[in-house]
Parts: C-alpha cells; sequence; structure tokens
C-alpha cells in the first residue's frame, strides 16, 4: 500500500507549497516559512540467553534513530508536514532490517488545505481512528510498532476530508490511495462520525475495502466511571462467505495521588478476519502485524540467527497493562506486559525513566519474552538504555 | 477551587476588587474573589517551572481563552513538548500529540496526573467553576501572611464532582485574591499548597502574575508558574476551541 510514488509527489507538491512561503522566519517568525523540530534517540542492549550456558551468545544490539519533522509555521490557511525517521541499527536490530546499514521511513508527509466548513489533506498521514492505546481494533489505518517502548505509528497514503460539526464532532472522510497508477482495488474509504455527549466521547466507523468483500464497521466510546474506560467494538462482515467476525476491546485506566497509573486493555476476537491474501490479519487493513511475522526457529548457522526479529514467534496481541510509579517528576518506574493470551506469547517490560537534563530523557529497559507450551523458547533477556535528546 | 494554579480563569479570580467596608461574610469573600473573573476574553504567554530537588525544568506554552465560557486552548511551545495542544470545554479536556496525530480524551482519574510532569493537575486547570456553587464556607479569621493581611476561609465540599474534599484559602483582604491555599483530600491528607509570589496590576486589574504549587506528597516538588504578556478582552475566534483546530 504504501507505494513509492506517490511520497515523491508529495515530497513535489508539499515543498512547491513550502517555498511560497517567506523563507525569512527569522524576522517574523509567525508570518511563515518552515519550522523544525524532532529528537535523536539512542537505544543501546544486549540480548541475553535465559540459559546460562549460554551466555557466551550474549548478542549486541543497537538503533541510533533521528527523527525530524519539519510544517510550515503559517497555518492560517494550509499545512504542509513532513516527519521522517533516520534510523542506524547495529547488531541485531540490523539483522532485524534486512542488513540494511540506514533505514529511512517517511511517517508523514501531506498538505491540507483548511475550508470554512472543511479541511482537506492529502498525502501520507497517521490516522488514528480508535481509543486505544495499544489494542485498537477501529484502527484500520494505522498500525503499531510493538517493540517500540512508545508504541510509535506509521503512516499511510491518503486522501481525506474533515468536517466539522460543532467543536467536539465531526465527519472524518477518508480514501487510502492505491500505488499510482496501481489498481484501484487496492484502495479503501472510510468514514468517522464522532461527537461529545455528557463528557463521554463516541465514535462510529465505517470502512470498505474496494475489490473485496468485506466491509468493516465499529463504534467507540471513552468517558469517567470513576476509572477512566473506553471500548470499542468492531464487526467483519464478509457478505460472500455470509460470515460476520467481531473484536471487542474494552481499556481503563486509574491512578492514586498521582503517584501510581494504571491502564489496561483487553481484547476479544470471534472468527477469523483476512485481508486480500487471505492472511489472517489483526484489523489492520493497509498493514502487517507489527511483530514478526517469522515463527520459524532460528538456524545456527544464519549469522542473523537469534535476532530480534526472530526472538518471537508472530502474535496478535490482545492484552496491554501498564503499571507506572512517578518516584517524582522526574523519574518514574513503569511495568508493562503486551501479549496474546490467544498465542500464548507475553512480552513484559520493566522501565526506568529519568529526565536527565531539560529535553534529555533516558530509559534503562528489561524486557523478556514469555512462551506458552509448545512454543519455540524466547531468545533471551533484552537489556537495554535509551537516551532521547529533543530539540 | 485552586485559583493560583488553574491556567487561565481562575489564575484571574486572584484578581483585585475593592475593599470593604464591613465584616465579610464568608459567602461574600468567595464571591468577591468570584466577580474577580469578570472578563470574557484573555490571552497570555507562560512558563512553568517544575523545581525537583535541584533540578529545574521549564515548559512554555501560549494560552488563550473564553473564560465566562469556560473555553481555552493551549499550546505548548518549548521544544520538547512543541506543538502539543490542550482543548478545554467545559470538563472536557483533549490532547493533541503532534507527533501521532493523536487527539486523547483525559478522563476519569488521569485528571488528577500533573500537566506535562508538573504539581499542576489537568484537573486543577479545569476548575474554574463557581466557589460557592461547589462549598460550604466558614470564615475562621484573620492572619497576616508574608506581610498581607488575609481572611482566612475553609471550605467544605457540598457537592461530590470536585478536585479537593476541603480547602484552606487566605485571602487577601485587599485585593481580594488567594495568597495561600491548602488543599485536602477525602481523609484530610494535606496534598498540595499553593502561594502568591508576586501580584502585578494590568488592565486596571490585579493579577498574581507568579504563583507556585507545592505538591505534600512529593518530596522536593514544586511548579512554579507565571503568567506573561496578559491581554484582556481581545477577541478570540470561536473556531480555536474546536478538535478540528488541535490538528492544524
Amino acid at each position: 500500500m504504501q507505494g513509492l510514488r506517490w511520497p515523491a509527489l508529495l515530497a513535489s507538491m508539499c515543498s512547491s507549497i513550502a517555498c511560497l512561503a517567506p523563507a525569512h522566519a527569522g524576522a517574523n517568525p509567525a508570518q511563515g516559512g518552515l519550522e523544525f523540530q524532532g529528537w535523536l534517540r539512542a537505544d543501546l542492549g544486549v540480548l541475553t540467553p535465559l540459559d546460562p550456558l549460554e551466555l557466551e551468545r550474549t548478542e549486541f544490539l543497537g538503533l541510533h534513530l533521528l527523527n525530524i519533522t519539519a510544517r510550515n509555521e503559517n497555518r492560517a490557511f494550509a499545512k504542509v508536514e513532513a516527519n521522517l525517521d533516520v534510523t542506524l541499527p547495529y547488531g541485531l536490530y540490523r539483522c532485524s532490517a534486512g542488513g540494511e546499514p540506514v533505514g529511512l521511513e517517511l511517517r508523514k508527509l501531506y498538505m491540507s488545505l483548511f475550508f470554512e466548513h472543511a479541511d482537506v489533506s492529502l498525502g501520507r498521514q497517521i490516522i488514528h481512528f480508535g481509543k486505544g492505546t495499544v489494542l485498537s481494533p477501529m484502527d484500520v489505518f494505522t498500525s503499531v510498532d510493538y517493540f517500540d517502548l512508545e508504541f510509535r505509528r506509521r503512516g499511510t497514503d491518503v486522501a481525506r476530508v474533515k468536517v466539522a460539526f460543532s467543536p467536539a464532532s465531526g465527519a472524518d472522510l477518508i480514501a487510502a490511495l492505491p500505488a499510482w497508477p496501481g489498481d484501484l482495488n487496492e484502495g479503501s474509504a472510510a468514514m468517522k462520525l464522532f461527537t461529545n455527549l455528557a463528557g463521554w466521547d463516541l465514535s462510529g466507523v465505517g470502512i470498505y475495502r474496494y475489490g473485496s468483500t468485506e466491509a468493516v464497521t465499529g463504534v467507540g466510546f471513552k468517558g469517567d466511571l470513576v476509572v477512566g474506560v473506553h471500548g470499542e467494538a468492531v464487526a467483519h462482515v464478509d457478505w460472500d462467505r455470509g460470515e460476520t467476525a467481531w473484536e471487542f476491546m474494552i481499556g481503563a485506566d486509574y491512578s492514586i495521588h498521582n503517584r501510581w497509573f494504571f491502564a489496561i486493555e483487553g481484547l476479544y476476537r470471534t472468527g477469523t478476519q483476512t485481508d486480500q491474501d487471505g492472511a489472517t490479519i489483526a484489523g489492520n487493513l493497509e498493514a502487517t502485524p507489527s511483530t514478526p511475522e517469522n515463527g520459524a526457529a532460528p538456524q545456527t548457522d544464519d549469522p542473523c540467527a537469534g535476532s530480534v526479529g526472530l526472538a518471537l514467534p508472530a502474535f496478535r496481541p490482545d492484552l496491554f497493562g501498564t503499571i507506572r510509579f512517578s518516584v517524582n517528576d522526574l523519574t518514574s518506574i513503569t511495568a508493562m506486559l503486551l501479549g496474546s493470551v490467544q498465542d500464548g506469547i507475553f512480552l513484559p517490560t520493566l522501565e526506568l525513566s529519568h529526565s536527565l537534563f531539560q529535553n534529555v530523557d533516558t530509559v534503562f529497559y528489561f524486557r523478556v519474552p514469555v512462551t506458552g507450551t509448545g512454543r519455540a523458547a524466547p531468545a533471551g533477556l533484552w537489556t537495554g538504555l535509551w537516551v532521547v535528546a529533543r530539540f | 477551587m485552586a485559583p493560583h494554579i488553574t491556567l487561565v480563569g481562575t489564575l484571574l479570580l486572584l484578581a483585585t476588587a475593592t475593599p470593604a467596608p464591613h465584616p465579610l461574610t464568608g459567602e461574600e469573600i468567595l464571591q468577591a474573589m468570584d466577580r474577580n473573573r469578570n472578563y470574557d476574553h484573555i490571552v497570555f504567554s507562560a512558563r512553568m517551572e517544575i523545581h525537583v530537588r535541584d533540578q529545574v525544568r521549564i515548559k512554555t506554552m501560549e494560552v488563550k481563552s473564553r473564560a465566562s465560557e469556560r473555553k481555552s486552548v493551549v499550546e505548548f511551545t518549548n521544544p520538547e513538548d512543541r506543538g502539543t495542544r490542550y482543548l478545554m470545554l467545559g470538563d472536557n479536556l483533549w490532547i493533541y500529540f503532534p507527533d501521532e496525530d493523536d487527539t486523547v480524551k483525559i478522563s476519569g482519574h488521569m485528571l488528577k496526573e500533573g500537566m506535562m510532569g508538573s504539581d499542576v493537575s489537568y484537573e486543577d486547570a479545569l476548575d474554574a467553576d463557581v466557589l460557592a456553587d461547589k462549598y460550604d464556607i466558614q470564615v475562621v479569621g484573620e492572619e497576616e501572611v508574608d506581610g498581607r493581611l488575609c481572611y482566612v476561609v475553609e471550605l467544605k465540599a457540598k457537592v461530590r464532582k470536585v478536585p479537593y474534599f476541603s480547602r484552606k484559602i487566605w485571602v487577601d483582604k485587599t485585593w481580594f485574591i488567594a495568597w495561600r491555599e491548602e488543599m485536602y483530600g477525602k481523609s484530610g491528607k494535606l496534598l498540595k499548597v499553593a502561594r502568591t509570589l508576586k501580584v502585578k496590576e494590568i488592565g486596571g486589574r490585579y493579577i498574581p502574575v507568579r504563583t507556585e504549587v507545592a505538591s505534600a506528597l512529593k518530596k522536593n516538588s514544586r511548579t512554579i508558574f507565571e503568567m506573561l504578556n496578559v491581554s484582556f478582552d481581545i477577541p478570540v475566534p470561536e473556531d480555536l476551541f474546536t478538535q478540528r483546530f488541535l490538528q492544524r
């Protein structure tokens, strides 16, 4: 779906529009020009076998990630925005990246025009339909990177129209762009309606995929019942086969004295959803699940054996929970669990986060995959140190 | 009510009023404080210093509000949080995270979480209701605090939906601003202490432009909130207070 030609086309259009804006932003920042921001993250770690007799197989893994965002400063009438990830993977991360020394991912590149009653956008954008933090069956256009500690999302090439009915309600119309001039059957169309009633955020979505016999429809809510609660119900209807598969997600969050924070999400599926090629999907139409596809046991003569990408069998998360203790406003400890009860795979993570300086944070983390009986043994214990500097 | 720690309306609740010629009841004192919110639009920049032990983190923001309608938009401008926006409509709060293009409703107990890691909670920022509507008030005396003569009033919640079960406010007798305030939970435990550090006359009003909030639950943790470039009644367009604007 992420055809190469749309980004190229959009890059040309966006750069043209950006050039129309005055370049002398420093003279009067509110008047025009581009503004830049971003962050640089270093993620260094080791993957240690759980078996003490195999400690010599301890592997190094590292990832430097530069994220840059550029957008026009004066967004009274239009917006152009680009967001780019440049990655330098080392060790096992490089194996996971197919051995490529440098990775580029254009997460966003789009332009929007703001009219009185609607905002029209074209290009690669992050479409967040759902209410869930991680498990969100309504999020049909975005995929979550489950290995990222921040659960970042990837962009999708779409044409989008946003219409506001009131300050907190409106419609979001989306057509996913095929890899132009490819087959229109690759695209999807979706509509989301949202509103706020009595303090509750409510939304409904409908998605249709060209060239398929499947439609997806769902509803979501987020509100307050002493604890914060959110949920989604999504139906995948295949009228050719006369089958309907359901996905239900429910989540809650709670805090105690601004010190303890709890959040949990659970997902339950009935039936099986498939993509156009017949492959099982987790509700994300546009992207494959972010967990590794390859569940085969690593080959010992493979230099990338035991790489992060092979460390876990493929799984579709259906359980997510966090407990965070705020030591003070600079330091916190978080225990996090992501897993699949259905597949018998869990990924617990323990994080110690600390703000080192203004705009510089660090996270020291442990992560060890846990698999059920009959599954391939987990590769080992991840121990990592994350440092991120923002600018 | 935490008049000195809210971002918009409640900060200005601390503005001046005419000195009272006779002893006032608790209701009259709070009504005098509430009357200070008689403005429609306000625009200001703000700087938040988060102090933890010997370390300081700075957050900066632009605030636009139609305070009488309880509508506010806050946009953070410091590098770490640049582009993050808050939309407050009455009791509802949404946060827009630009990196993920995600608008999230903050609800439930997460409203008690500190804004951007500060000692000021989201709930504090939303707390702009009339104090007299939510609390029973009792004047317990007069005290001098940091050189200012104050009424001492105690507030006990008479409705369930309040951020603090009880409060003790030292109200400046001349300006009718909260010079100092202690906020308590239902168990009687002290949760926060706030005090005004600097007052400035702007447009005929006395505004507490520098206030401090300290958490009683966290050791050596306090936040200083400073208002800069305050302008009253400059018309703020209605369409700023929409989810659509958040994503622009």
